[in-house]
This record gives structure tokens, sequence and C-alpha cells, in this order.
């Protein structure tokens, strides 16, 4: 087999282990719920036959292994059941607000390359200038700001002292420009430590991309610096940052929480949020199920888009 | 060690670093004696004040002094922190030194728990976990050291393959020093530096998680005060007092920016083949 | 014996010396390094690793690292003075005027783009105003030339699907392209095996019919360059110590450290890899040079003379110049 084949073949297997070995995880995770997790939904004045019927319908008496098939086949058909509060479907809950939050991680994920790029860009152009050692400062507390931090000052900052934005919600159906409006806050909380990272890996990849011999070449046959750095030397550097964005996604969409809690915006962080504090524990498994699957799967597109940016990861027809 | 010092002291950052996570462990290490009031201590007539000589943070939506229960979430955040890296690091080292040494099968099914487990992004995890369980001090420590687990695993792994044909380890083996005499004498002492640093680098992660889990109620339980707790109190009260929320938020970051400039001012100074992971 | 041209040279290299800062200090890489290049000629540029032959090349194109410490003399191309240049002419100069080939072909092409992309826009600064279609024609005919089997397909591959002669046969083309006065060569035979450095050779020889500038080549083999070049520059430990015309300086070397190397060339037979390791004593002390002949620690004959200030390269016969005493 061709050793990219091979590559990729062993990337999908262990995406599908860890897929099935999160699944049971979760599983098993309920299994350590104390208490009958039937009588735990329905509270304490549930009756004991109310309770033998949500267990039955759970299937909480069958065996184990029976169970877990359950789970992997509700999992598999996306069929996670019924949420007991509300009487619909939880898929369908987790579908509708799922827009919400993939909408804000794209929005800050965009916003932390828009700004972290160039400033690491101009960081590594001017190495040890004053305006360097400006970003390294700035990216260094970006990181180190937790995102709810962030989130709370901005709400105090915009919302309460300055009173410019509507900033709570995720803003009218259909009215594009106040829902923009309201994505502004949200999204600037949860991208700022990206903004600290990407651009600090942007700076040290570049500098170590601009002192390649490929990179001397362009300069050896007169081609404009600016052309060299944003066009040859970027696409290079970027190898390396597209790695750290697919571990983002996952940091992101556990920052997501806090800021659709922070600004009371609909979205799977602030579902389970609510399921936590009712201790609706299917939800809180499907929200997290949710999140796991799209962590892993921007990891795995994430390995693939290295065949994009580096050609040398191709399948190719063989060498002259 | 002296010389890793003056060279972490060496640099702006790590010396500024260094002063912030020796005032912060100063401040949490001596709570009970520094803090002017209990900080469980009610006074509702006095709620939401400003800060003041007798408040020097001002006081919560019951009344209670602020930077008494600042300096005590310090405490509660230093000891979350601590315990967690320290389960973590002697865990995760143990399991990467298994891997290098089990036969492949074994490294392999080391290996893809590691990678189940940080599929799972760090904060969701623990969520799940306290949020099926119940929240308590002692869960948020160790569902946070199981995340970090990999992380300790893949370099102490990494670090005993490349030292395991040592030509040194291969005299000792040949004079007849057992596997546990190898690894605790010889191995061990070896693989630290890097470890020591990642645990460095990870108490700020820490800190954010237990803040962060703390701020959505599943972390450390009332009445023990945290930094998350008080962040979510005032967030909860904004439209009162922005004191409570400057206050811890501020403490906060403080916290994590101080522990972040001291684990890579550490990280420069022993190893600083480790920065390519943020 | 070849006459002196009588036109002024393509290039000149007047008394030029460079030192680099570094941890251990200043060391002074080239000193007072004369030499010219005329035009349409190929002029060889043989030392050992540490000579200063490339970071001569360098000079010229003004490529230099940032820890350059200090430069005085003069690099005229054609009347025009590098060293003085704006940083922005001097660029524009590049490619366009002269133009580079590099040791390692293998790093020298960027490897997430296509070569079609790389031949492209190099061409942009000597041609600014042809069309990218022009500009594609014109990379695919010169990747013939330099004889890259179909071209017009293995144009739109990427470097890692060429073999490192491949590679540098494209390096090769794309230096050819900007129809440059004057071509460096830095070693582009070294990193690649006896029989690609043949055909590299020979690619070379077959170009000079159709290539109307003039070549700097740049090599640690005497064997190499005999067969090219016109003339030949020795370069010894960051000075020149002998320059004449390819057939009089093989013919009738006369600085002892050129008498050594044709000695060892033709004694290890094949005249490639580390062929000076037959001379005694080591590479001389940059960071401390000696107010005397460089080579003199080395060297066979030296005596009192040699250790009485720098010997300055002087004309011992009509074209054939020499920095030593006893030539």
């Amino acid at each position: 087999m061709h050793p990219t084949l091979r590559y990729l073949s062993g990337r999908l297997l262990t995406t599908a282990l860890v897929v099935v070995g999160a699944v049971t995880l979760l599983f098993a995770l309920t299994l350590l719920v104390p208490g009958n997790p039937a009588s735990v939904l329905l509270g304490p004045r549930a009756t004991p036959e109310a309770v033998a019927a949500l267990a039955e319908r759970m299937g909480l008496d069958r065996p184990l292994h029976e169970r877990l098939l359950m789970f992997f086949g509700q999992v598999a058909t996306g069929n996670l059941g019924t949420d007991v509060i509300s009487g619909r479907p939880i898929l369908t809950m987790v579908m509708e607000v799922l827009p919400f939050t993939v909408t804000l991680t794209i929005a800050a994920i965009g916003l932390a390359v828009l700004v972290g790029v160039p400033l690491g860009c101009y960081a590594a152009t001017n190495p040890g200038s004053r305006g360097d050692r400006v970003a390294a400062v700035l990216s260094v507390s970006f990181i180190a700001m937790p995102n709810f931090v962030v989130a709370i000052f901005l709400l105090l900052i915009f919302s309460i002292w300055l009173d410019w934005l509507p900033v709570l919600g995720a803003g009218e159906p259909g009215d594009v420009l106040d829902q923009l409006v309201r994505l502004i806050l949200p999204s600037v909380s949860l991208a700022l430590g990206w903004v600290g990272y990407i651009a600090r890996l942007m700076r040290s990849s570049l500098l170590e991309v601009l002192g390649e011999p490929y990179i001397r070449t362009a300069r050896a046959f007169g081609i404009p610096d600016r052309k060299i750095v944003y066009k040859y030397a970027l696409k290079n550097a970027a190898i390396p940052t597209v790695a750290i964005l697919g571990l983002g996604v996952g940091r992101l969409l556990g920052g997501a929480i806090f800021a659709e809690i922070i600004f009371a915006r609909p979205g799977i962080g602030t579902l389970v949020y609510d399921a936590i504090l009712t201790r609706n524990y299917p939800v809180v498994q499907a929200g997290v199920l949710v999140v796991v699957l799209l962590f892993v799967l921007t990891n795995l597109l994430v390995d693939l888009s290295y065949a994009w940016l580096d050609p040398r990861l191709r399948p190719q027809k063989g060498v002259a | 060690m002296r010389d890793v010092f003056a060279r972490v002291w060496s640099s702006p950052t790590g010396r500024l670093g260094l002063i912030l996570v020796a005032l912060i462990v100063l401040l949490g290490a001596g709570a009970q004696v520094l803090s002017p009031y209990d900080p469980q201590k009610l006074d509702v007539l006095n709620r939401f004040a400003a800060p003041s000589l007798a408040h020097p943070m001002g006081t919560d939506q019951l009344g209670r002094d602020l930077f008494s229960r600042i300096l005590h979430g310090t405490q509660v955040a230093l000891l979350v922190a601590l315990s967690t890296i320290a389960i973590a690091l002697a865990v995760g080292t143990l399991l990467g030194i298994a891997a290098a040494y089990a036969p492949p099968q074994g490294e392999r099914l080391i290996l893809v728990l590691f990678d189940i487990i940080s599929s799972f992004p760090s904060l969701v995890f623990a969520l799940a976990v306290v949020a099926l369980l119940g929240p308590g001090l002692s869960k948020v420590v160790l569902i946070v050291s199981v995340t970090l687990v990999p992380h300790f695993g893949r370099v102490a792994r990494a670090q005993v393959l490349s030292l395991k044909n040592a030509p040194f380890l291969e005299a000792e083996r040949v004079l007849g020093a057992g596997p546990v005499r190898l690894v605790l004498v010889h191995i061990l002492p070896n693989i630290m530096g890097p470890l020591v640093v990642l645990a460095s680098m990870d108490i700020p992660v820490v800190i954010t998680i237990e803040a962060g889990l703390s701020f959505l109620g599943v972390g450390v339980p009332p009445p023990l005060p945290s930094w998350g707790t008080l962040l979510n109190d005032g967030y909860a009260n904004l439209n009162q007092s922005p004191w409570p929320v400057v206050s811890s938020g501020v403490m906060l970051t403080l916290a994590t920016l101080g522990f972040t400039l001291f684990g890579e001012a550490l990280r420069d100074a022993i190893d600083p083949k480790l920065r390519t992971t943020p | 014996m070849t006459a002196p041209p009588l036109a002024a040279p393509l290039l000149d290299v007047q008394g030029l010396s460079l030192s680099f800062a570094t941890a251990r200090g200043v060391a002074r890489v080239l000193r007072d390094v004369t030499l010219a290049i005329p035009r349409g000629r190929i002029v060889g540029v043989v030392g050992e690793s540490g000579s200063g032959k490339s970071t001569m090349a360098s000079a010229v194109m003004r490529l230099l690292p940032p820890n350059l410490h200090a430069v005085t003399g003069s690099i005229t191309l054609d009347g025009t003075d590098l060293l003085a240049l704006p940083p922005d002419a001097m660029r524009r100069m590049r490619g366009r005027r002269v133009a580079m080939v590099f040791q390692d072909p293998m790093t020298a092409l960027n490897p997430v783009f296509r070569v079609e992309t790389q031949m492209v826009d190099v061409q942009r600064n000597a041609f600014p105003d042809r069309s990218r279609r022009e500009l594609h024609a014109r990379a695919v005919e010169m990747l013939r030339t330099v004889g890259i089997p179909a071209p017009e397909k293995r144009i739109r591959d990427y470097p890692h699907q060429f073999s490192g002669g491949m590679r540098q046969r494209i390096v090769i083309a794309m230096a050819l392209l900007c129809e440059p006065e004057l071509l460096i060569a830095d070693e582009p035979t070294t990193a690649l095996d006896v029989t690609i450095e043949a055909q590299i050779l020979r690619l070379f020889e077959d170009l000079r019919a159709g290539f109307d500038g003039s070549i700097l080549f740049i090599s640690h083999s005497l064997g190499v360059v005999s067969s090219l070049c016109d003339e030949v520059v020795v370069m010894y430990a960051g000075t020149v110590v002998e320059s004449a015309s390819a057939r009089d300086l093989f013919t009738n070397p006369r600085h002892p450290y050129t008498r050594l190397l044709l000695e060892c060339e033709i004694g290890e037979g094949d005249g490639r890899g580390e062929r000076l390791r037959s001379i005694p004593g080591g590479v001389p002390d940059l960071f401390d040079v000696p107010d005397a002949c460089i080579f003199a620690g080395r060297c066979p004959q030296a005596h009192d003379r040699c250790l009485q200030g720098v010997p300055a390269l002087r004309e011992v016969a009509p074209g054939h110049r020499a920095a030593c005493v006893l030539a």
C-alpha cells in the first residue's frame, strides 16, 4: 500500500477507535451516577411506579452489555432518546442549538486567525523591535487570561459602563445585522487567547521558515520581501498553525460554554449547562457527545488539510 | 538548581512571573493570617460596598469581605492546582514509562487510551463527569488530573524511549540492575526536567479549569470560596456592583499570567526543545 | 596563453574585506579579496570549506547574514557599485542582472509550491511586462533546454517529485530564464553524486554556447573547474592566493597551496572528496589573523620572510598573479 494511503487508513482507524472509546466512556460515566438515574431525573417526589416505568423505558433493567450495545445503536442512528422534561427528541434539541455554537466557534477562529496571523507576521519580520516586544507581551497576556474573565469584563465594559452594544442573546431570527452585532463580544472573548497563541506560533514558525534555503533562493531572484513573506514563507509556516487550530477547536468548544452562558446565547453550552442544573443527564450526555464528535472530526479534517498545505504528504505518482 | 533560578530571573518576563508566583503563593499560604475578616461572615447591611480602608476590595452581595474571600480562594486554587498536577504527574509518568517498556500491543493500548482521553476537551470532560457525579473538591481534582495524564504520559514515554538504549543504561543492565532499580535510580532523574517544566506550565491550565467549573457551579462547593464562585456571584450581581467581578477576575488573571510567565521561563531555562506545544 | 581582455571586466571586486560578529568575537572572513570576471568568460573560484568563496558570492548578491560586522572595498558590476546601491535597487539587480545557483538543490526550491509557480515568479523581476502565459511558455522551453523530459507535464509537479540532479537542473533553468549578465554557481554539484555531477557539469558546458553572460563557478575541486573554466582563482582562508588562466594554473602553479591542491587531487584520482586531508595543519583562526602569510603555518616551504607582513597579490607572469614571496 502507498505510504500516504497507509497513513490515512491508520488515521481513520485511530479516529474510529477514539470515537468508540469516547462513547464507551460516556456510557460508563452514567453507571457511576449515584442512585437510580430514573429517580434522579424524576426528582424525590416521584412515585416508585413512575420511576420503574421510566427505568424500563430507559432500558435500565437490562444487562450491562445489552445496554452498552443499545447505547451504541442509539448513537449510530442518531436516536439519542426523548427528553423526559420537555418530551421532545434530544437530537432535535441538540440540532436546534448546534448552529449557534458552530457559528460562534467559527467566528472566533476566524477572528483569531485574522488578528493573530498578521500580528505574528509583523513580529517575525521585525524581530527584536519594540513592536515585536509589545506583541510578545500582548500575546502572553491574552493566552493567560481565562476566556470567561474576558467575557465578563467585556460585558461589564461595553454593556454596563458604556452601554454601547446590545450584547445578550443571539439576536432576532432573520435580522442578520443584529445577529452579527451580538456575535461580536462572545467571539472576541473566545478568540482573544487564540490571537495570542496564533501570533506566537506564527512568529516562531515564520522566523524558522525565513531562514530556510528556499527563501534565500527567492531573495536571490529579487522577489520582493513582501511577496516572499506573504506568499512563499506563509504557506510553509501555516502548517504548524493549522495543527494547533485543530487542538484549538476542542478548547474553543469548551470555552463556548462560558461565552454562551455569560452572554445568554442559545447553544450546546447553554443546553448542557441547563441540563446540568436540572440533572437531566441524557441531555448532558448528548451534548458532550456532540462536542466530542465535532472535536474528533475537526482533528481529522485538520490532519487531512496538511496534504493540501504540504504536497509532500499527497499520494504521488512516483519520483523522477 | 541555582543555575535554573538565575536563568529564570535573568529574563524580564521570567522575573515578573516569579514575583507574581511568589506573591500568590504567599497570599494563599497566609490566607488565614492575612485575612482581615472571616470569609464567611455576613454583613447584610453593608452589601456591595466599594473598596475602602475597612474592605480593601469591597464586599459581595451578602456583605462578606471580598479581600478575605479572595485570599481563601487563592488557597483553594493553589491546593487544587498542586494536588491535580501531582496526581497527573505521578500517574502519567508511570504510564509513560510502562508504555515505553511494554510489548507493542500494550504500548498501543496505552497510547490509544491517551488519545481517547485527549479527544475530550478537558473542560467538557470535567463538566460531564461533575454533572453526572455531583460537585466536590476531590472530584474536580481527580477528573482534571485524568485529563492531564496523557500530557505527562506522552512526554515521559518519549523521554524514556530516547534514553532506553543509552550506553550507560546498557552498562547498568549488564551489571545486573533490576528494572525497578533502573527506572527509579537511572531513568526517573533523567526524565524529570521536561516533566517538571510541563507540570509548571499546566498549573495555569488547572487554575483556569477549576475557576471555570466553579463559575459554572460544579466545581468547588460553597461555602468554600473559589475565584470561580466569586466571579459567578459577581456576574449574577453585575448590575449592583462591579467590584466582586473586577477583584476576582484580576486576581485570577494575575495568577494565570504569573504561572504562565514562570512556566515559560522555566522551560527556556531547562529544556527549550519543549517550545513547540502551546 | 590567453591574452588579458582589454575591455573593462563585467564584475570587478576590489579589496573586499568582510567580517562577521560571532559569540567568539569578530571573524575576518574575507580580507582584501580582488578578482575580476571578464564578459562572456567562466571564472572558477576554488578553495576548501571556510576559504570564504561562498561568502564572496553572497557578498556579490548582497545576501549576507545579519551578523555582518563590517564591509570595505568595492564590488562593481558593469560600472555599478553594488555595495553602494540602496536595498530596493539591489533587489532589482538580483535575478535580472546577477542570478545564483545554490549548493544543495534538495533545499533550494520551496516544497509547497509547484515548479511552475516558482519558475514564473523568478522571471517577474527581469520581465515585468510579459504575461503569465508567456513566462510559462519560456519556463517550459528552458526546462527542455536543461534536459527535463516532458517539461510541459513535469512543470506542474512539486519539487519533491524530482531527484536531486533534476532539481539542480530546475534551479539552473530558473537562473537562465532571467538572462542575467552574471551567473553565480555556488558549488552546484557538491551535494550530488559523481555521475549526476558529471551530467550537471556537461550541462554547464553545453550551456556556454547559448548563454552570453559570464559565469562565476565556485567549487572546492580544481578538477571540476579545470575543464569548465577559462580562468581560475584560488582562495585560502579568506584571501586570494593565486589567479591565472586555467591552463597556466594547471601547468605552472606558483603558490605552494595551489601546488598542494593539485598534488592531492591527482593523488586521489576522482577529483572529489576531502582532498585537503593530506595537507598537514588545520584551517587558520580567522578571529585572530596574524600579520603574515596566512598559509605559512601549513606551508612546506615557509621561512622567515613569510612572517613579515601579508604578501601582496602581484603579477608573476602576464595574466598570472600569486600572493607568495617565493612566486
